[in-house]
C-alpha cells in the first residue's frame, strides 16, 4: 500500500469513529445514569438525520444550523421518554433484574413505534442530502469537505462533554449517580432530575450526531440499530463511564471498519465491528472480573 | 395427575383434532402461534432457567432454515433425514458457541449482545457465501400438505412446554434454580454450572434450529435477511418477557397474545399496526412488569382477598 492510500483510510476511519464516539457518548451517559441499555438510540438519531434532512430540502437550512435544533428536540424527548416511561417504571419494578427486562420491552417498542411513524410519514425511500461534496485536498489527500465538517463536530461535541463531565457541577452530579445511584442520593443529589437531564443529554447528542449522519450516509427509517450496536461496541470496550476510554474505542473502531472494507472488501465493513466486540467481551471474560456476571 | 393436567392434555387433544373442521386461514394463524409458542419457550428454557437474556437466539433459527434447505435441496436427502440433520447442525453450533461463551461467567448485558453480534456475524458470511445461495437464498420445495407444519409445530410447541415442566422438577431444576439466584454459590456448593448452562443452552438452540427448519421448509424460500432477521430473535424476548420469564406458562400466554394480537391489528389497521402493537406493549409492561403471569397471580391474590373479607363480615 502506498503512503496515501494508508492516510486515506486513516482519515475515513477517524471520520467514522468520531461519529461512533459521539453516539456512544450519548448511550453512555444514559446507561450510567439509569442502567438502561436504550436499544432504541439509533432510533433518535434517525429523527436527528431526518429532521436535518427535511430542513435542508425543503427550506435549505445548512446541517450546522439544524444540529442545535436536532438536539434541542431530541433533549426535549428524552425527557418526555424518561418522565412517562422509566420514572413509572422504576416505581413498579422491584428487583433491578426486572427493571432491565422490562426496559428492554419498553426501548423495543418505542423502537417500533418510531421506525414505523417514520415509515409512515417519510416512506421507505433512501434520502441522501448533498451538502459541500466538493472535495478538498489536504497535502495531496483529496476529502469530501463534509466528511471534514463530520469529523470536527463530532469530535468537538465529544471534547466538550467531556469538559463538561468533569468540570462543571452537572457533570459531577452525573457522573456521582453512575457510580453509585444511592450514596448520590445521600449526599443531596436530587437523583430524578439528573435521570431527567442524563436521558435527555444522551438523546441530543444522538440527534446531533443524526444531523452529522445525514450528511454523509443514507437515511432509511431503519437506518438506527446498525449506529445503536456500533455504540455499544465502543462503549463496552471503551469502558462503562470513561470518557476518554470510549474516544479511543471510537476512533478504533472507525479505523478498523475502514482498514477492513479496504483491505477485505466493504461487505465486512460491520463484521469486523462485531469481531471486536466479540473477542473483547471474550478476552476481558476470562481475565477481569468486572465482565463476569456479577449483575444478574 | 392433577385436573391442571388433565386440562393441559384436553387441550392438546382438542388442538390435535382441530385442523378437521377449520379454514386455511385459520390453519396458518394457528401455525404462526404454534410457532410463537415454540420460539419464546424455547427462549425461555435456556434464559428463563439460567438468567442469561439472549438477544441473537434467531441466529439458531437461522442455521435449522439453513441446515434443513441444504440438506433437502443440495444434498437431496428426504425431510425426516434433514430434520434429523437439521437437529444434529443445531446442536453441534450450539455446543461450540457455549464452549466459547458459558465455560466462564460473563455479564448478562454482554452476553446478551456476544449473542447479538453472533447472529449478525453468520448472517453477512451466509449473504457472501456462494454455495448457501448468497443474498439470494434458496428455494425449497413447498410443503405436501400444511398440516406438516401445523401438527410439526404444534408438536414442537408442546415438546418445549413438557420439557421445561420436566426439568424444572428434576435434580437439573434445582441446580438451575441456585444458578439463576446465584452462579458462584451454586459453583461452590457443588453445582455443575457449566455441564448445566451447556445443556440447556444446546436444548434450546436445537428446538430452535428445528423450527427454523420448518418455516423455511413451509415458506418454500429463504434469505439471509429472513432467515437471521433480528425480529425473530427480538420478537421471543419480547414475547417470553411479556408472558412473564422464567416461569411454564408464561411465555406461552405472552406468545398466544402477542401473535393473536399481531394478526388481529394486521388485518383492522394495517398501515398503523406496528406503532399501535408498539404502544400496547409499553403500556401493558408499565402497568405489569412481571408480564402476564403476574397480572394473573395478582388478580387471584385479590380474588381470595375479597372472598375473605366477604366471609368475616358475613
Amino acid at each position: 500500500m502506498e503512503l496515501n492510500t494508508i492516510l486515506q483510510v486513516l482519515l475515513f476511519g477517524v471520520v467514522w469513529g468520531g461519529l461512533y464516539t459521539l453516539i456512544a457518548t450519548g448511550l453512555n451517559v444514559i446507561y450510567g445514569v439509569m442502567k438502561i441499555l436504550n436499544i432504541a438510540h439509533g432510533e433518535l438519531l434517525m429523527l436527528g438525520a431526518y429532521l436535518t434532512f427535511w430542513l435542508f430540502t425543503l427550506w435549505d437550512v445548512s446541517p450546522l444550523v439544524s444540529m442545535p435544533l436536532a438536539a434541542l428536540a431530541m433533549f426535549a424527548f428524552g425527557v418526555i421518554i424518561q418522565k412517562l416511561l422509566i420514572e413509572p417504571l422504576m416505581v413498579r419494578t422491584k428487583t433491578l433484574a426486572a427493571f432491565e427486562n422490562a426496559t428492554l420491552i419498553i426501548f423495543f417498542g418505542v423502537l417500533l413505534i418510531l421506525q414505523n411513524v417514520a415509515m409512515l410519514l417519510w416512506t421507505a425511500d433512501y434520502r441522501v442530502l448533498s451538502y459541500l461534496n466538493d472535495p478538498v485536498t489536504i497535502g495531496g489527500l483529496s476529502v469530501a469537505a463534509n466528511r471534514l465538517v463530520v469529523a470536527a463536530v463530532a469530535l468537538a461535541v465529544s471534547g466538550l462533554m467531556y469538559v463538561g463531565m468533569q468540570y462543571t457541577l452537572v457533570g459531577k452530579a452525573i457522573r456521582a449517580v453512575s457510580e453509585d445511584r444511592d450514596t448520590a442520593k445521600l449526599m443531596g443529589i436530587n437523583v430524578k432530575q439528573i435521570g431527567l437531564l442524563g436521558f435527555g443529554i444522551g438523546a441530543a447528542l444522538a440527534g446531533t450526531a443524526g444531523s452529522l449522519a445525514s450528511t454523509i450516509y443514507v437515511i432509511t427509517p431503519t437506518v438506527g440499530l446498525l449506529f445503536t450496536i456500533k455504540a455499544f461496541t465502543v462503549m463496552v470496550i471503551g469502558g462503562l463511564g470513561s470518557q476518554m476510554g470510549i474516544l479511543v474505542a471510537g476512533l478504533a473502531l472507525g479505523v478498523l471498519e475502514s482498514g477492513a472494507s479496504y483491505i477485505i472488501g466493504a461487505e465486512y465493513k460491520d463484521v469486523t465491528g462485531y469481531v471486536l466486540l466479540i473477542g473483547f467481551i471474550l478476552w476481558k471474560s476470562r481475565t477481569s472480573s468486572a465482565f463476569r456476571g456479577e449483575i444478574k | 395427575m392433577s385436573r391442571k393436567h388433565w386440562a393441559s392434555l384436553a387441550l392438546v387433544v382438542v388442538l390435535a383434532i382441530l385442523p378437521i373442521g377449520i379454514s386455511s386461514y385459520h390453519m396458518s394463524l394457528l401455525v404462526s402461534v404454534y410457532l410463537a409458542v415454540a420460539l419464546a419457550g424455547s427462549w425461555n428454557l435456556f434464559a428463563g432457567t439460567t438468567g442469561y437474556v439472549s438477544l441473537g437466539h434467531g441466529l439458531f433459527f437461522g442455521i435449522g432454515a439453513y441446515s434443513f434447505a441444504v440438506s433437502l435441496v443440495t444434498l437431496g436427502y428426504g425431510p425426516v433425514a434433514s430434520f434429523a440433520l437439521t437437529a444434529l447442525c443445531t446442536a453441534v453450533c450450539a455446543t461450540v458457541l457455549g464452549f466459547v461463551l458459558l465455560t466462564t461467567r460473563i455479564r448478562v448485558a454482554y452476553f446478551a449482545i456476544v449473542m447479538l453480534g453472533f447472529n449478525e456475524i453468520i448472517k453477512t458470511v451466509v449473504a457472501n457465501t456462494k454455495s448457501l445461495g448468497s443474498s439470494y437464498g434458496l428455494t425449497l420445495p413447498p410443503v405436501p400438505s400444511n398440516l406438516i407444519a401445523y401438527y410439526f409445530l404444534l408438536g414442537l410447541a408442546v415438546l418445549v412446554v413438557l420439557l421445561f415442566f420436566l426439568i424444572q422438577r428434576s435434580k437439573w431444576g434445582y441446580g438451575l434454580k441456585a444458578i439463576l439466584s446465584d452462579e458462584v454459590a451454586a459453583e461452590v456448593t457443588g453445582v455443575n454450572t457449566v455441564a448445566l448452562k451447556m445443556a440447556m443452552f444446546v436444548i434450546s438452540g436445537t428446538l430452535v434450529g428445528l423450527a427454523g427448519g420448518m418455516i423455511a421448509w413451509h415458506w418454500s424460500y429463504i434469505d439471509p435477511y429472513m432467515a437471521f432477521d433480528l425480529a425473530v430473535s427480538f420478537e421471543m424476548v419480547v414475547m417470553a418477557v411479556f408472558g412473564g420469564i422464567g416461569s411454564l406458562w408464561g411465555p406461552v400466554m405472552g406468545a398466544v397474545a402477542m401473535s393473536l394480537l399481531k394478526e388481529f391489528l394486521n388485518t383492522a389497521v394495517p398501515q398503523l399496526h406496528s406503532i399501535i402493537f408498539g404502544g400496547l406493549v409499553i403500556i401493558l409492561i408499565l402497568w405489569c412488569p412481571g408480564g402476564i403471569v403476574e397480572l394473573v397471580v395478582n388478580l387471584r391474590r385479590r380474588l381470595k382477598k375479597a372472598d375473605a373479607t366477604d366471609r368475616t363480615t358475613r
